[in-house]
């Protein structure tokens, strides 16, 4: 269907206040920040000298250094940034897309008041990531949390979970999956409750067992609203953990907790480095782009519609 | 009725006429000041408070002021607005952003905008150590405000349960290291210290002990290009870390500088003894109260084998624009004196528990006999009043402080987690002195 307007203009002055918004705040912050990524920046984020691709060469440089052990290391704090990232990605979205199925397949069962762990389990979406920081900073209080006081009581230990490089960094993935959980759990079940009971009931009576049924009709079924989690997932995993990350642990021991984000803002309002923050906002924009491009080229194959 | 609706309009709107005749004339004779802060909650309303008064004390001057979210949003909202020429004519910045205000450009030192009897009085009048920091290459930036430093406060019953005299809290490491070995024998507590790693305390340690943390006179006699982690005092530190932890006195939350993790285990009485600012004392007195034991307060413990220096100075003070004209600069200097008259820096102590900083507001709660009801008060007064004035209790001027604090407190944790103090304090310093360079570079 073509709308037919009978002033050629008419449609561009409908169209402006959208424009005037886009052009505003999202068109011009991105130039700008384009533009920033090519200079450096006095501290006061004021006086810019131009340095042409600086920036980029000083973040991408991995600066390998001989120890006297003989090993290698990278010394380019930026490079482990982008590897930390990457998988804390990985983990967020494979391990929250797993952990929502299953609980959205045992949702979906017909159980008395079901209706009401449906409604509860949709109730973490509600909560900011800034404040499910400070109610896991209560609970994992290593002397006075509760965690450890079950911890203690089981095992007999009181583990240091904010100040472990490995532990901390696995709190904030699993508080993240938490954090998201509700609203991939919404899409599933009304994936679920789409999926064609006949078609179950045909293969039931051909002898598959829940497993086949499982891999042969109801993942294939759900593989276009997993493919929309995928991709909404990973921008949660790029860009939301920041409230998260900066309340629960900051960077971390040993910088464990510090991501791409993450950086990029105290590298913009604690160090007032305007230039490299911005160079930062380009690579981290790239990086999420590129791996979303990929997703359709690869993983948009594999999905069925209107099965 | 209806006539009733007519008259209350008609003198709704008689009276709107008026008042915003007289407030119009009002604010055509009186300047103008933006003041931009970054007190929130009951300080937020102190400051709410007190301007109001001043407001009301006179005709002349009308301050508006405005917070701007925390220390850091604050010292960013004001950097960036001034560079649009859209910024306040006075500030509140907090001591780590003191290089940063300086390089920016945009504030005048505050001694430029007050007399020579204005400045000759504050001066004198304002507790050495707090001029000291805030004095950077003989000028007076900014005026000191909202100021503490950190002590040591202890559960008296558990001392008690030990055995150890309740009244004597520990001055020293070592003292310290005495007296946990005694309560964790007699298991008066599950912990000896609750302590957040916090770099602020290690800046306060190298002072104490007579050691600036960066070159050129801690940063004031020249630009800072180096720190100085590396240092035997710095090493000292480390050890006394390493020697709490690996006894078992200490414990921590894990987060860095998780201040309100570290009050919790305090106030749930899993801890004797804790560090923490002076600004806490109020925090830990109700705490006290609702957990049912009896607080003290001591000075900030430090090396035994070391002369003890003195703590640095913390929190923040206010800046002057430079984008202000002659008559708004008088203003400002004019609200400035007022709020350190005594009167006022007395009832600022009073509301937020931030230090009494000038001589006159201690003599006047003196005489009130303030301190006789709040003893812990007068403890972090004394211990101000009692520190060294030199160039490494007046703490360091360096770009990237903020940055510099966090590798410090990352160093710690990695002692405290087994690493070698040698290699993590050299690697410290790597770190600290290339985002000095770093700043340093970006400057014009």
């Amino acid at each position: 269907m073509q709308a037919v307007f009978h002033n050629r203009w008419l449609p561009f002055v409908l169209l402006l206040p959208t424009l005037v918004v886009l052009v505003l705040f999202l068109y011009y912050p991105i130039i700008s920040t384009f533009e920033l990524s090519f200079f450096r920046a006095a501290p006061n984020g004021i006086d810019l000298t131009f340095v042409g691709l600086a920036n980029y060469q000083r973040l991408l440089d991995p600066q390998i250094q001989q120890t006297e052990a003989g090993t290698f290391v990278v010394r380019n704090a930026y490079v482990l940034v982008v590897g930390r990232s990457l998988l804390f990605s990985g983990a967020i979205v494979i391990g929250g897309l797993s952990a929502s199925l299953g609980v959205a397949m045992l949702a979906n069962q017909n159980l008395r008041g079901g209706r009401i762990y449906r409604t509860l389990l949709i109730w973490p979406y509600a909560i900011s990531p800034a404040i499910i920081g400070v109610i896991f900073l209560f609970m994992f209080n290593p002397v006075v949390g509760v965690i450890n006081y079950a911890w203690n009581g089981i095992f007999g230990t009181r583990p240091l979970w904010l100040g472990d490089p490995i532990l901390t960094p696995l709190l904030i993935v699993i508080a993240s999956i938490w954090k998201n959980l509700g609203y991939n759990v919404i899409f599933y079940l009304s994936g679920l409750q789409n999926i064609n009971t006949d078609l179950l009931e045909a293969a039931s009576i051909d002898g598959a067992n829940a497993w086949v049924r499982f891999r042969r009709i109801i993942f294939p079924s759900l593989s276009p609203i997993t493919f929309f989690l995928l991709i909404t997932n990973l921008t949660y995993s790029f860009f939301d953990v920041f409230g998260t990350i900066d309340i629960l642990s900051g960077p971390g021991p040993a910088n464990s907790t510090s991501v791409l984000i993450y950086n990029l803002y105290r590298d913009l309002q604690i160090n007032h480095n305007t230039g490299m923050a911005a160079t930062q906002s380009v690579m981290l924009f790239v990086l999420v782009a590129g791996i979303t491009v990929l997703q359709f080229r690869t993983t948009e194959r594999r999905v069925t519609y209107n099965a | 009725m209806r006539k009733v609706h007519r008259s209350t309009f008609l003198l709704a709107v008689a009276l709107i006429a008026v008042f915003s005749f007289a407030s119009l004339t009002a604010a055509q004779d009186a300047v103008e000041i933006d003041f931009w802060h970054a007190m929130s909650g009951g300080n937020g309303e102190a400051v709410t408070a007190l301007v109001a008064d001043f407001n009301a004390s006179q005709s002349a001057i009308v301050v508006n002021e405005q917070n701007k979210g925390n220390y850091d949003e604050t010292l960013n909202a004001v950097i960036q607005a001034s560079g649009q020429g859209e910024g306040p004519n006075m500030a509140q910045i907090f001591d780590l952003g003191t290089p940063l205000a300086i390089d920016s450009g945009f504030f005048v030192p505050v001694e430029s905008v007050l007399s020579e009897e204005q400045l000759e009085a504050l001066e004198a009048d304002i507790v050495a150590p707090l001029v000291n920091y805030f004095t950077i290459n003989d000028t007076l930036w900014s005026l000191p405000w909202n100021n503490s430093t950190p002590i040591l406060y202890y559960n008296k019953d558990m001392y008690e349960a030990a055995g150890l005299d309740p009244e004597v809290p520990p001055a020293t490491w070592q003292e310290l290291e005495e007296h946990c070995a005694v309560i964790m024998e007699t298991g008066a507590a599950p912990y000896c210290l609750s302590s957040q790693i916090y770099g602020w305390y290690f800046e306060q340690w190298l002072a104490l002990q007579g050691q600036e943390l960066a070159n050129n006179g801690n940063g004031r006699a020249d630009r800072a290009t180096e720190t100085n982690l590396t240092s035997p005092a710095a090493v000292a530190i480390m050890e006394f870390w390493q020697r709490i932890n690996d006894a078992g006195y200490w414990t921590y939350t894990g987060r860095l500088h998780d201040n309100q993790g570290a009050n919790q285990i305090f106030i749930a009485k899993q801890a004797a003894i804790i560090l923490e600012s002076t600004g806490a004392l109020r925090t830990f007195t109700t705490g006290a109260a609702e957990s049912g034991f009896e607080l003290g307060t001591g000075f900030f413990p430090t090396n035994a084998d070391v002369e003890r220096q003195g703590p640095i100075i913390g929190g923040a003070s206010l800046w002057v624009s430079a984008g202000n004209t002659d008559e708004e600069n008088a203003a400002v200097a004019e609200f400035l004196v007022w709020l350190e008259a005594p009167e006022q820096m007395a009832r600022w102590h009073q509301a937020t528990g931030y230090m009494p900083d000038t001589l006159s507001s201690q003599e006047l709660l003196e005489s009130e006999g303030y301190f006789e009801e709040n003893p812990n008060q007068r403890t972090a007064v004394d211990q101000l009043n009692a520190a060294a004035v030199n160039s490494a209790t007046a703490g360091a001027i360096m770009g990237p402080f903020p940055q510099i604090r966090v590798i410090v407190e990352q160093s710690i944790q990695a002692v405290v987690s087994g690493g070698d103090i040698t290699t993590v304090l050299e690697d410290a310093k790597l770190q600290a002195d290339a985002a000095i360079a770093d700043y340093n570079s970006r400057l014009q």
